[in-house]
């Protein structure tokens, strides 16, 4: 029998807010991630990703706000929801004195959904020594063992926070390709937070650029990629920037060249420009993802 | 739940040694001090010896677990979060329940294995010693209670500092050090007002049985309400 929580949002958080002391950490937040979707979640360090993540996963209580995932409060439900979530975190804090082969059995006890195919094909994959002692993993391996932990049990949502850090390139892109993408194309509903902005362009559809606690952008990526222009307007003898278009994300003037990044972009903006500016050449810039979210931050800086 | 309690058992492993020897050293210096002649209590064959020795031991065994108990309170929430692995935990799917379960399963069994085999040593030391003996083992028994709350304040102080702190080394000593300051606070009352002197056991009985079990409920309670590892 399928509920309505079965068919709701992988993700929805309504006002979350979360305070330490005097620092708004995360500032009314309001999200939904669809299910089956790959939500790439990034912002500048101190954005409030961890933090938001860390709620999300019920081991920090927010100052205000609701979280609920796969239909479950965060709150009410953890051990439930925590059956049906993976989730490789920032920081690895298994226990240090186990063995790897030890780790695994000790969360193949808890959770009732636990492949064991699925786990060899990672231990395999990632090369990991069931011998070995946690404490004399590297990082990166260490960050390998979180992974195969937080898929083998096969969860409907997947939630990495920073997962590639410490990874070499050849096990990130294994891990990007193979596992990564696996999962996606399988329907699994991935959250991900990284500052690697390609590994977001490649793999999510969906994209959230957070800072200072508030959710700037919330949008499907291609589509944010085909509306954000960069107007590149260099300006005649003695003109002046006019009016910046409804949108402007971000703008700068240095010498006759004056760059504006809108939102929304649309041929009229760029007419804008050109009545109210006096310009002599208008040039319109497709933005990575990388450019754009920039372009967002330094916008964002400058307003504040 | 097989696994939790193995978990339990590998975090404290050191202290369950430490607790082993705390157990076994007083008795084989009881042993060995018999059968070089050496009397505590009693002068006369060795198993008479040995019996004076064994209650003694007995007793120094009860006194030294109370830092066995201190150790396994102060460790029980308080190592994982100094180590950060009580995050690990925190993200898997286990009720907090279930693995304080595990911790109380692990100092119920350890408890039992320093106390119980103390207790019959002392109860067959005592069978073989002569009915009309030195004054020291009439009072045994209310030494052998007094040790028995002693511990169970300290290992449930250490118990409730644990569950709010994320050093184990404070929450040790908080449960060494408060059995000691309730007896100094009692013995200055005493002094002051001068009450009899059988107010301090009494006072410090009344005090420990209600201690130990607030201190436990307290720290039991904040652990399965707070949200954070």
């Amino acid at each position: 029998m399928t509920t309505q929580a079965d068919h709701g949002p992988a993700i929805e958080l309504v006002g979350l807010t979360k305070r330490f002391g005097r620092t708004l950490a995360v500032d009314h937040l309001s999200l939904q991630v669809a299910r089956g979707s790959t939500f790439g979640l990034i912002g500048p360090n101190g954005a409030g990703k961890s933090t938001t993540i860390r709620m999300l996963m019920g081991v920090l209580s927010p100052t205000a706000g609701e979280a609920r995932v796969l239909g479950m409060d965060v709150r009410t439900e953890p051990v439930r929801l925590k059956q049906r979530v993976g989730y490789v975190p920032e920081m690895h804090h298994e226990y240090r004195w186990m063995r790897v082969e030890e780790v695994i059995g000790f969360c193949r006890s808890l959770y009732p959904s636990w492949n064991d195919r699925t786990c060899r094909e990672m231990l395999d994959l990632f090369a990991l020594d069931p011998r070995k002692k946690v404490k004399h993993l590297s990082k990166g391996t260490l960050a390998k063992l979180s992974l195969l932990l937080a898929i083998s049990h096969e969860p409907e949502l997947l939630v990495l926070d920073e997962p590639m850090v410490g990874l070499d390139p050849i096990a990130r892109e294994e891990f990007l390709e193979g596992v990564l993408r696996t999962l996606c194309d399988r329907g699994q509903t991935v959250l991900f937070s990284t500052n690697t902005l390609d590994d977001v362009q490649r793999l999510a559809d969906t994209v959230g650029i957070l800072h200072d606690g508030r959710l700037l952008v919330h949008r499907n990526i291609e589509e944010l990629l085909g509306s954000t222009k960069r107007i590149r307007a260099t300006l005649g003898d003695g003109g002046r920037p006019g009016r910046v278009p409804a949108g402007t994300v971000w703008q700068r003037v240095e010498g006759r060249e004056w760059l504006v990044t809108v939102g929304d972009f649309s041929p009229e903006k760029v007419e804008q420009i050109r009545a109210e500016s006096g310009v002599e050449h208008v040039e319109v810039i497709d933005l990575g993802l990388e450019d754009l979210f920039k372009d967002f931050i330094k916008g964002q800086r400058a307003g504040s | 739940m097989k696994w939790l309690i193995w978990k339990e058992y590998r975090l404290n492993r050191l202290v369950l040694i430490v607790g082993a020897v705390l157990l076994v050293a007083p008795h084989a210096a009881a042993l060995v001090l018999a059968l070089r002649g050496v009397g505590l209590q009693v002068r006369g064959g060795l198993l008479l010896q040995l019996s004076g020795n064994l209650m003694v031991s007995g007793l120094y065994g009860m006194l030294l677990s109370q830092l066995t108990l201190a150790l396994l309170g102060g460790h029980a929430i308080a190592c994982e979060r100094a180590d950060r692995s009580a995050e690990f935990l925190a993200y898997l799917p286990v009720a907090r329940t279930r693995i304080l379960a595990g911790k109380i399963a692990l100092a119920l069994v350890t408890v039992a294995l320093i106390w119980i085999p103390n207790l019959l040593i002392v109860r067959w030391a005592m069978a073989g010693l002569p009915e009309q003996g030195p004054r020291f083992y009439a009072d045994i028994w209310s030494a052998f209670w007094t040790l028995v709350i002693t511990g169970l304040a300290a290992f449930c102080v250490a118990w409730l500092l644990s569950s709010f702190l994320e050093s184990p080394t404070f929450s040790i000593c908080g449960g060494l050090v408060t059995p000691w300051l309730v007896l100094m606070a009692l013995a200055f009352l005493v002094w002051w007002f001068e009450w009899p002197e059988q107010v301090i056991f009494l006072g410090y009985s009344i005090t420990c049985l209600v201690l130990g079990p607030a201190c436990f409920a307290a720290g039991t309670w904040h652990y399965l309400r707070r949200v954070e590892p």
